[in-house]
């Protein structure tokens, strides 16, 4: 055993880790250029628009399932995780209700230090794939596991597109690698940090339900706007409800004004109500329904955790023999 | 089951299925109803199958994914992602073969039709014969066993419904109509000879309804539906009754033997009663002390000392052939106490002079009268050693019984007879309560002896509505123990009571409990919980059943089916029944020939 490499399974829980949150755009403030209304902001208020024939919402999940060790033959630690994520789709088209469809997950262990660790399939249905990173940095492993959910959504978003579904991505565009073109709108609802001059960035919380501001260009080939999707009511902060959408530069400037000038209209429709929803209201309908339910998939936890801990037990007994 | 053109769904996994009972997660176009019947097979470790056959007694409906009442519209609206499941809740009725384990989750339901459904309903254990007892909701025949229906190894119907909707004379009606008048229902009986010799005794208790079932139901052909459901029971032709005899009391306040019928012609119907001899002899003064309050004093026990002597003093007026007796002032000391054996014995005549003559009710009550007032020894060999209190109060039931009785008790009066006809009504239904009860005491008790000793068959069936009025929950008196007798020991003497009330909890508890085929129509949703051989879902349902709409119980079915029966083909009430034209003609014809015959031959002058 001693000359062997180990792997461990920690034994607090996951809840206990390192309350690491992964973030999708750098904290440092931006100043990005307004391309309409002569550069001033404006709040706009567009015309009412019906919301998209065929729509959809593209969202995905990932957890940590469980932290674990690799210690080799000379006793040197690295870590690592086994985690699970899912991305699918609400698919809001025709007279049917609103379904979920083009769900994913996957499972994986992902180690630090450049190792590989394969765990074999579990005899009720958990399976793992094995990714490595570099370094020593137990946030990296989970950079990882938040970079294999973007990626499958980015797939199923990129297909939906392809199918002509005005798609909603649940986040900024730029993890959408293709698809520069296609009716795709992200929708950030977060705000880290400020993308705007101090003085235009100070005035965005007059928008109303349904305005928007101007429109400016988000690095090269994104253009976006702010919007509020829903009232959060008189005791909320002056930034509650507002959303960041982004749509691909690649179609031109008009086409962005009349995408993102419906979408201010259309979007509040599926703001979720505080009595629903902690995130509400920018935390959408249809995306949080999509959330419970890829929870609901990546199945119970406690299992997740106790099939690691078999599977790993088995691959420390394969090595030992 | 392999048959998935059949498949409704799977068996939830979700919630725990067990050996009685699981869901089934309906595919999305299925259509089902409640009370079909599914299957559902699963492989045994060792390569045997098992199926677990049931019938769905519940149907949900839900959006999974709203979890809060608000949600729905937000899921019809389609800003919420949902998906609008349906689940059957399904109670097993068999599982075969008989393991007691749960079906799989995950397993597929599929519809039990043709041989399936045959073995959910146990079609294949009834080898002595089956009966059809109605159609499931889905238009097939549900049937019982015949060996629950005839004695064999169980018998008795019992009834329950509300008044009015619960159509419980009309499910009574088909089933004898089932058994007498069909051919299955012949073979069933062992063929012509022994169906001849089975009778019914119905007894008509609202208006002069039952009074036509030997006619057509003029309202039969306005309903197509019922031809189709009588065919699906193999019967191609239905029709009415067609052996039938008709009983009615004699028209009140007349001394003949007319019967007081308005619906019908008196030709038709037979007036009944009996004799003064035959009152004495078949000891019928008991059944007329059978109200509540009669038991509870020494009434009873005056009744039981005069019904004794009367047939210790019992004579044949001399000359007489009515059924007028005398009753003697002084008997032989050597008269013996033992009623049945002096029942037995043909009386002696005597005259006029040698006693006091009887003959209709009124004269007995003179005679009590008489013998009420005086204090001799006479009148304590009557009496017994009572308190002249007891004697009133006797004497003053048996005043108040004249009027209610004293059209059933008279000289040239005829008793129901059971010849001639396997269907025999007797209306009660114009009777004071007190009569009703004399009545259906004085049949039911000639039938109970008759059938001592005789074995099952040939069997009787009886027919009695309103059971509570004459053998209620509680209390006591003669006519309450014999039909808790019958209940009890009828069905290996073939005396099978169906019997129909509208609470089972006001019948006194050996009736219910002792029948194999219970059913039930509209219940009262008060009365419901009384119903313990239905599921709590189906009580609830049956407070809601529309007319024609039953739910039956039977031994060898674990679960209750529901179940409709169709319009019956003969007249259930005056306002159906169909002038039979034929008849009519041939009425006229008989009565023209009379007056012909008696006119005498036409003379050429």
């Amino acid at each position: 055993m001693d000359s062997k490499t180990f792997i461990g399974v920690e034994p607090f829980d996951v809840s206990y880790g390192t309350g690491f949150q992964a973030q999708d755009d750098e904290a440092q403030a931006i100043e990005c250029s307004i391309v309409e209304d002569g550069g001033d902001l404006r709040i706009h208020s567009p015309a009412r628009a019906d919301r998209p024939s065929r729509l959809c919402f593209v969202d995905g999940v990932r957890r940590t399932e469980a932290h674990l060790t690799r210690t080799s033959p000379v006793g040197e630690t690295t870590t690592g995780l086994a985690g699970a994520w899912g991305a699918g789709a609400v698919l809001i088209g025709g007279e049917r209700l609103a379904t979920i469809d083009h769900i994913e997950t996957g499972r994986a262990v992902i180690f630090t230090g450049g190792h590989q660790v394969q765990l074999r399939p579990h005899r009720e249905g958990w399976r793992w794939d094995a990714y490595s990173v570099d370094g020593d940095d137990t946030d990296a492993a989970m950079q990882n596991l938040q970079r294999l959910m973007r990626d499958t959504e980015a797939r199923i978003a990129d297909r939906l597109c392809a199918e002509g579904w005005l798609t909603v991505f649940d986040g900024p565009l730029h993890n959408i690698r293709r698809s520069r073109s296609v009716p795709v709108v992200g929708y950030v609802k977060t705000h880290h940090r400020r993308t705007l001059a101090p003085e235009h960035w100070n005035a965005l919380p007059r928008i109303g339900v349904g305005d928007r501001s101007s429109l400016f260009a988000l690095r090269d080939d994104l253009y976006a706007c702010y919007i509020r999707v829903g009232d959060p009511g008189p005791w909320a902060g002056p930034w509650s409800g507002i959303a960041r959408i982004e749509v691909p530069a690649a179609a031109g400037r008009e086409a962005a004004i009349d995408t993102v000038d419906r979408a201010a209209r259309w979007l509040p429709e599926f703001a979720s109500a505080p009595h629903r929803d902690p995130r509400a209201p920018v935390n959408l309908t249809p995306v949080a329904g999509l959330e419970r339910r890829l929870h609901h998939l990546l199945g119970d936890a406690r299992l997740a955790l106790r099939a690691v801990r078999e599977a790993v037990m088995h691959l420390n007994r394969d090595a030992a023999a | 089951m392999s048959d998935h053109d059949n498949r409704i769904g799977l068996v939830d996994g979700s919630a725990g299925s067990n050996s009685r009972t699981f869901h089934a997660v309906l595919d999305g176009d299925v259509f089902v109803q409640l009370d079909e019947l599914v299957a559902v097979t699963r492989d045994l470790p060792g390569g045997d199958t098992v199926t677990h056959y049931g019938i769905i007694t519940e149907l949900r409906s839900r959006f999974e994914g709203a979890d809060l009442p608000s949600d729905t519209a937000r899921v019809v609206d389609r800003t919420m992602p949902a998906e609008h499941v349906r689940l059957a809740e399904v109670r097993v009725l068999r599982v075969v073969p008989e393991l007691f384990v749960a079906p799989h989750a995950g397993a597929v339901v599929s519809r039990a039709t043709g041989e399936h459904r045959q073995v959910a309903l146990f079609e294949d254990e009834m080898k002595r014969g089956k009966l059809p007892v109605g159609l499931d909701m889905g238009g097939k025949p549900v049937y019982a066993d015949m060996r629950f229906v005839d004695g064999r190894s169980g018998g008795h119907v019992s009834i329950s419904g509300i008044s009015g909707v619960a159509t419980k004379t009309s499910y009574a009606l088909f089933l004898l109509y089932q058994l007498l008048e069909t051919d299955y229902g012949m073979e069933l009986l062992g063929g012509r000879s022994r169906r001849e010799s089975v009778r019914a005794l119905v007894f008509n208790t609202k208006g002069e309804d039952l009074l036509h079932i030997d006619r057509p139901n003029s309202e039969f052909d306005e309903k197509p539906l019922a031809a189709r459901q009588w065919r699906a029971l193999g019967v191609e032709d239905p029709g009415p009754f067609r052996s039938v005899r008709l009983y009615a009391p004699r028209q009140p306040g007349t001394t003949g033997a007319v019967p007081g019928v308005r619906s019908r012609n008196t030709a038709d119907v037979h007036a009944y009663g009996w004799t003064p001899e035959q009152f004495v002899r078949e000891q019928l003064l008991q059944f007329c002390f059978t109200s509540e309050d009669d038991r509870s004093t020494q009434v009873g026990f005056v009744e039981q000392q005069f019904r004794i002597q009367l047939l210790r003093h019992l004579r044949r007026l001399a000359g007489d052939t009515s059924g007028a007796i005398v009753i003697l002032d002084e008997i032989p000391a050597s008269t013996g106490f033992n009623p049945d054996r002096l029942a037995e014995r043909v009386p002696e005549s005597a005259s006029a002079g040698q006693g006091h003559v009887v003959r209709d009710f009124a004269d007995f009550v003179d005679f009590t009268d008489k013998l009420a007032d005086s204090d001799d020894e006479r009148a304590h060999r009557w009496f017994g050693r009572t308190q002249s209190g007891t004697r009133q109060a006797y004497l003053r039931r048996l005043l108040r019984l004249r009027r209610h009785i004293g059209p059933l008790v008279g000289c040239g009066l005829e008793p129901v007879s059971a010849e001639n006809a396997r269907m025999h009504v007797v209306d009660i239904s114009t009777l004071h309560d007190d009569a009703q009860r004399f009545v259906v005491g004085a049949l039911l008790d000639r039938v109970w002896r008759e059938k001592q000793g005789t074995g099952r068959t040939p069997l009787r069936f009886v027919v009695l509505d309103e059971l509570n009025k004459y053998a209620p929950a509680r209390g006591f008196s003669p006519l309450r123990e014999l039909l808790v007798d019958i209940a009890e020991r009828g069905r290996s003497l073939g005396v099978l009571l169906v019997g129909a009330q509208q609470a089972a909890t006001a019948v006194a508890p050996a009736l219910p409990r002792n029948a194999s085929l219970k059913v039930a129509g509209r219940l009262d949703a008060s009365e419901a919980d009384a119903y313990r051989f239905l599921t709590s879902a189906l009580r609830e349902r049956a407070s809601r059943f529309m007319p024609g709409t039953m739910v039956l119980s039977q031994p060898i079915v674990p679960e209750p089916i529901p179940l409709r029966f169709p319009f019956p083909p003969f007249a259930t009430n005056p306002d159906e029944a169909q002038v039979d034209e034929a008849a009519e003609r041939e009425r006229a014809d008989r009565i023209a020939g009379t007056l012909r015959a008696m006119s005498g031959p036409k003379v050429d002058l």
